[in-house]
């Protein structure tokens, strides 16, 4: 097989179709033609990337708890009658009371992005992940997300909030969503803060509803605190187990820097 | 009743994960995004009608995508009046699916792809609108609902060699609208030098 019958065939070849044979002849070549194995590279990642993004996007539960109503294969949203709406006004009136008291007294629940970053916080910690990038210089951290994730991210926060960067990586969460985080310590304690596109947030429903007016989010997520919110184009949560006091100023202090300091 | 909500809670648990891929291959298939819930609507009430007739293990994911595409192209017929099988016959015969990637059109696109796709949605609709139905269709199969060739090919009823030649045109012509996009705004300069295989 030469480059040419390489590059004839590069789709079944990435696609994974055609043959056995086809592949290991490919390979082969691969393996002796380096011009062609950065070409068919080249060809991957963009096919990859064109794939994601067409695939990008979430699910409307609303949406689908109608389809599943109207056929008949999920019991219907309840209407309340209009008598009962005293009542269920009542009611809700009282359950909001006691959700602001507990909101005041203890901690939120936590969101379905919430789960996510201590889900990854938990594998940098347990050493099952490593960050692709190890650095103490918030610019080299800076200039290595920026060139790796396709949205718009900012310099983790200064050291005057007392965070001591460690590292940083890219990763990939639900739906497919490509999200940045930076690696450091508070006080000692290890934190972690995952940055995601703020259109993101699409794929993470409880979490809009939280973080969508503007305001920030904290909860307790097994042994950890998180806080999230909206920064600029990103959608930031900061986990740990330092107070939510520091990791608040750690998310208040995401993208702090002027740009051309950086 | 206990049956009819075995049946139900059988059909719900195929559907659950399919949720997510059969919501965005309808928002990227149909012309007039506001009908993706009536297609969505009668694609599963329609399966779940017929759901009696499916047999566990067979590929439910293809049915029910099936099933979605062909409301689709139904629901697409004002803007395209192409019928599937109308559509799949389009495909000129002499036409060769191995299209040969041009160089000179892409290369800078395709050393930095992120530096165009991060501008991709701005694009994705017009571009996407510009491929003919079934090359759409098997463009989106492909990469939303993730189906070989050969699922593909029974999905829609199409010769495999037609899949292929669908495949290979959808990727063309997004490289080449995407690439004048990328172009027109400065994103990334054509390079004029084509890059030759060695033979």
């Amino acid at each position: 097989m030469n480059c040419q019958d390489v590059r004839h065939h590069w789709m079944l070849y990435l696609d994974s179709e055609g043959d056995a044979e086809l592949h290991l002849r490919i390979n082969e070549h691969l393996g002796m033609c380096p011009t062609c194995a950065e070409w068919m590279a080249r060809q991957q990642r963009f096919e990859q990337a064109l794939a994601d993004r067409l695939a990008a996007g979430a699910a409307t539960p609303e949406l689908w708890h109608r389809i599943l109503s109207r056929a008949c294969i999920r019991a219907p949203v309840t209407r309340w009658r209009p008598r009962f709406a005293l009542v269920a006004a009542l009611a809700a009136a009282i359950l909001l009371a006691i959700g602001i008291g507990l909101r005041i007294a203890g901690p939120a629940r936590s969101s379905d992005l919430d789960d996510v970053a201590a889900d990854w916080h938990q594998q940098l910690l347990q050493g099952s992940v490593q960050p692709d990038l190890l650095s103490t210089s918030d610019q080299e951290v800076d200039h290595y997300l920026k060139k790796r994730v396709p949205f718009r991210v900012h310099c983790p926060p200064r050291t005057d909030v007392r965070f001591a960067v460690q590292g940083a990586g890219v990763c990939t969460i639900k739906d497919r969503q490509q999200a940045a985080y930076i690696v450091g310590r508070v006080e000692e304690a290890p934190v972690t803060i995952l940055v995601l596109d703020r259109a993101s947030l699409d794929a993470f429903p409880h979490a809009r509803a939280y973080l969508q007016g503007g305001q920030h989010h904290r909860c307790h997520e097994g042994d950890y605190q998180t806080v999230s919110g909206i920064i600029a184009d990103n959608v930031v949560v900061v986990i740990g187990t330092a107070p939510p006091e520091s990791l608040e100023k750690l998310l208040n202090a995401y993208g702090s820097y002027p740009e051309d300091e950086v | 009743l206990q049956r009819s909500k075995a049946r139900a809670d059988a059909f719900v648990e195929l559907l659950q994960p399919l949720q997510r891929p059969l919501e965005v291959y309808c928002r990227r298939m149909l012309h007039n995004r506001s009908q993706v819930e009536d297609v969505l609507q009668t694609a599963v009430a329609r399966a779940f009608a017929n759901f009696d007739r499916y047999v566990e293990g067979t590929n439910f994911k293809a049915w029910i995508f099936r099933l979605v595409t062909l409301e689709i192209f139904n629901r697409n017929r004002q803007h395209e009046p192409l019928s599937l099988a109308e559509a799949a016959a389009d495909l000129p015969a002499e036409e060769s699916w191995e299209l040969v990637v041009q160089e000179n059109t892409f290369a800078a696109m395709l050393e930095d792809p992120d530096v165009v796709l991060e501008h991709f949605d701005d694009l994705v609709v017009e571009a996407l609108e510009r491929l003919a139905p079934a090359e759409r269709a098997v463009l989106l199969l492909r990469a939303v609902g993730e189906f070989s060739y050969k699922e593909i090919h029974e999905l829609l009823s199409i010769p495999l060699g037609s899949v292929m030649g669908y495949l290979s045109r959808a990727r063309h012509r997004l490289r080449i609208a995407l690439a004048d996009y990328a172009a027109e705004r400065g994103l990334v300069r054509r390079n004029l030098q084509p890059e030759g295989p060695e033979a």
